[in-house]
């Protein structure tokens, strides 16, 4: 049984690494990327955000926290497909920042039904926790919110998380609320500022100004990009904000748009 | 006999107020430690434990051992205790209480009781000087006679009673809690204390109890560890599973995260003498088998890290999100423990989905909602300019108000909170807000209040 089974493993291991164009790709699934829907970033990153990398995201103000979730969300939609994902927070975060909201997400473009959510009383157990469920290989990704800048979140922990996220293809996806300080192993790291939104008289689409500070990813191109962005909660991308207005205009035209802005202010 | 009396006899003596609360947790704990003989154990009258030992016996090398071996151990924890084996649970009692006689063989206790006073019945005073008055005093007497007339003058009460303690009725004892369908135990000669010997006890007793399982085709939903130490204290450690369970290796890492986990240890003070394992809720699991390269599959390797995170944080601290029918912001969802997650994995969300339209609901709720400071033009209408959390915010794009009413049908003999209005504002920097202004103007308040609710992403 032994033999056989070995075999036939590195038969399934040798295959998997037959990338779509054919090639073999020498790292597998953990080298697999997660294509934005933005080009310009795509390119930047070498190809997509890698799947099992650490990947950090700082809102620049506090105010910007809901952004930088928002980010993260996005990052979320786009890496977990049908799979479930895993969000762990800290009790203090949740007094801090609020709890997710399922009726958000499902606007947001997320199915909620795909969501686990966990809430530990340290950031220890979060970490913890962290570490446990970058090891399954259901999930498909995981973000971790810890609060503030715990002193556990060192190079040799962000290390043991980098590992596992290679080893399960998981992405990690850290939201630093409340926290300033740059942690260890982070492949890529964003700086997330709101922006204001496209639409003249309502709170429109989703809108951020997005700071690439590091890419440590391979096949990644130049330093210090920023680019502003919306999220496409309808179609789950994101999108260069110039394209925004043949993108609307192909879905309703701009003045039924406002019209039917109009509509909805008057009702 | 009095008190003084009492004293008179002996000056020395001990006197303490009678504390029917703490006796009745002393008898659970004797109850509890019980446990090690059968799992059927039912409190009785205040003072006494009645024991279905039915099969049980020969652990004890027979029924003369058992007995001894349980006074011997109440002894040693400083309890003076009388008991009996018997058919039935009520002949036990009186022949405890009122005979020499301790063990009665099979089919035998209506011979036994024959001598035994009325008392033993458990009867009132004034009945048992009724009965005597009537020159019935032991159980033979009142057994002899017509049973028409006495049910007549005594009630049918006494009858069952005569019935019950002269075994033949067919009463079985209530336990106290519920005998788990599968249990896997360990005895020892020597009592056990060392953390890894414990361990490996609890392995072997998961390959026990995993092999009954997989006899039935079931699988453990929650599993549960009870150690008996041999000073007459019990500790139970239960956990629960996110799926019908039963490889003993994933049983014993659920209970080593449990053990870890557990803010006071489990102490073995001079050891365990008896280690079980019992599965109390099972459901059926089909048998399975691992693909060629020994893989998992994905949904098993979810549901392992679910009861692992369960285990450790507590089963409330993993959840799902539950859609609740209300259009209530704070209420319209729920978190549910994942272990019990399916219903949330089919929630039906779609309601929420608004397609060409920004999101109506915040990504981040804040609960309880904050309140907040705010400038608007007229009393009942939009924001103009709010501060929150010490900061200034200029709103710029407003949209609203969506009114949402108090749910009046879940707010019985209670007052109705104020009516919501809600906005969707984004201010200069394009931070984005769900407000609400608590109260309507001029109708419910003067002065509405407002709250900052929620953070658009």
């Amino acid at each position: 049984m032994r033999p056989a089974s070995s075999t036939l493993h590195s038969l399934r291991q040798s295959i998997a690494l037959i990338g779509r164009d054919g090639a073999r790709h020498e790292n597998g699934r953990s080298q697999e990327r997660v294509q934005t829907g933005y080009e310009a970033v795509d390119q930047a990153l070498g190809g997509g955000l890698m799947r099992g990398a650490l990947h950090e995201i700082l809102p620049q103000k506090p105010n910007d926290l809901a952004a930088a979730t928002g980010f993260c969300l996005g990052l979320v939609a786009r890496s977990t497909g049908a799979r479930d994902w895993i969000w762990i927070r800290e009790d203090q975060t949740l007094r801090e920042a609020g709890q997710p909201y399922g009726p958000g997400l499902v606007g947001f473009g997320l199915d909620p039904a795909r969501l686990l959510l966990v809430a530990t009383r340290n950031t220890q157990d979060a970490l913890k926790a962290a570490e446990d469920a970058l090891h399954c290989h259901a999930l498909g990704a995981v973000l971790f919110e810890p609060w503030g800048d715990p002193k556990s979140l060192d190079l040799t922990t962000t290390r043991r998380l980098t590992l596992a996220s290679e080893d399960s293809s998981v992405p990690l996806i850290i939201l630093r609320s409340g926290g300033r300080s740059a942690s260890g192993t982070a492949r890529t790291r964003w700086i997330v500022t709101s922006k204001m939104s496209a639409s003249v008289e309502e709170p429109g689409i989703p809108r951020w100004s997005i700071d690439l500070v590091l890419n440590r990813q391979s096949g990644a191109r130049g330093g210090v990009r920023t680019w502003v962005m919306e999220w496409r909660y309808d179609e789950c991308l994101f999108r260069p904000t110039d394209s925004v207005g043949h993108l609307s205009a192909s879905i309703n035209g701009p003045t039924e748009t406002s019209h039917a802005t109009q509509l909805r202010r008057s009702i | 006999m009095t008190l003084a009396t009492a004293r008179a006899l002996c000056p020395s003596l001990d006197v303490a107020d009678y504390n029917a609360t703490e006796d009745y947790a002393l008898l659970n704990k004797i109850a509890d430690w019980m446990e090690r003989y059968t799992p059927c154990v039912g409190l009785v009258s205040p003072d006494s434990v009645s024991l279905d030992i039915t099969g049980a016996t020969h652990l004890f090398g027979g029924e003369e051992s058992l007995l001894a071996d349980c006074l011997a151990h109440l002894e040693r924890q400083g309890f003076h205790a009388i008991a009996a084996i018997a058919g039935t649970a009520e002949t036990a009692a009186a022949l405890a209480r009122f005979s020499d006689i301790k063990i009665v063989a099979p089919n035998n206790d209506a011979n036994v009781v024959r001598d035994l006073p009325i008392a033993a019945l458990g009867i009132s005073q004034s009945e048992i000087i009724a009965l005597a008055r009537l020159g019935l005093k032991s159980i033979g007497d009142l057994a002899s006679r017509p049973r028409a007339p006495l049910a007549a003058r005594f009630g049918a009460d006494l009858l069952t009673r005569l019935d019950n303690i002269r075994g033949l009725t067919n009463t079985s004892i209530t336990p106290r809690r519920l005998i788990p369908p599968f249990i896997a135990e360990r005895r020892f000669a020597e009592p056990i204390g060392h953390e890894d010997d414990i361990h490996r006890t609890i392995l072997t007793l998961a390959s026990d109890l995993s092999r009954l399982l997989e006899k039935q085709g079931q699988g453990g939903r929650r599993f549960e560890l009870s150690c008996f130490r041999t000073d007459g204290a019990t500790r139970r450690i239960g956990i629960e599973t996110a799926r019908p369970l039963r490889d003993p290796k994933s049983v014993m890492r659920l209970f080593r995260e449990r053990l870890d986990a557990l803010t006071d240890p489990l102490d073995p003070g001079f050891g365990f003498d008896v280690i079980r394992l019992t599965a109390p809720l099972v459901e059926i699991k089909d048998a399975h088998e691992p693909d060629f390269d020994g893989n998992h599959d994905l949904a098993e390797d979810l549901a392992a890290l679910i009861e692992r995170l369960g285990t450790r944080l507590h089963p409330n601290r993993i959840t799902r999100l539950m859609p609740q029918s209300t259009h209530h912001p704070e209420r319209a969802v729920s978190n549910i423990p994942a272990h019990d997650g399916n219903a949330a994995l089919q929630a039906d969300w779609e309601i929420w989905r608004e397609p060409d339209h920004p999101p109506a609901r915040p990504i981040r709720l804040l609960d309880p909602p904050e309140p907040i400071d705010v400038i608007a033009e007229v009393p009942d209408g939009p924001p103009i300019r709010f501060r929150w959390r010490r900061v200034f915010h200029v709103v710029v794009k407003v949209e609203g108000p969506e009114r949402i009413a108090p749910e009046w049908w879940r707010m019985t003999g209670q007052a109705l909170p104020p009516t919501r209005d809600y906005y969707r504002v984004e201010n200069e920097q394009g931070a984005r807000f769900w407000l609400f202004r608590a109260g309507l103007y001029d109708r419910e308040t003067n002065d509405p209040r407002w709250f900052v609710h929620g953070l658009f992403g």
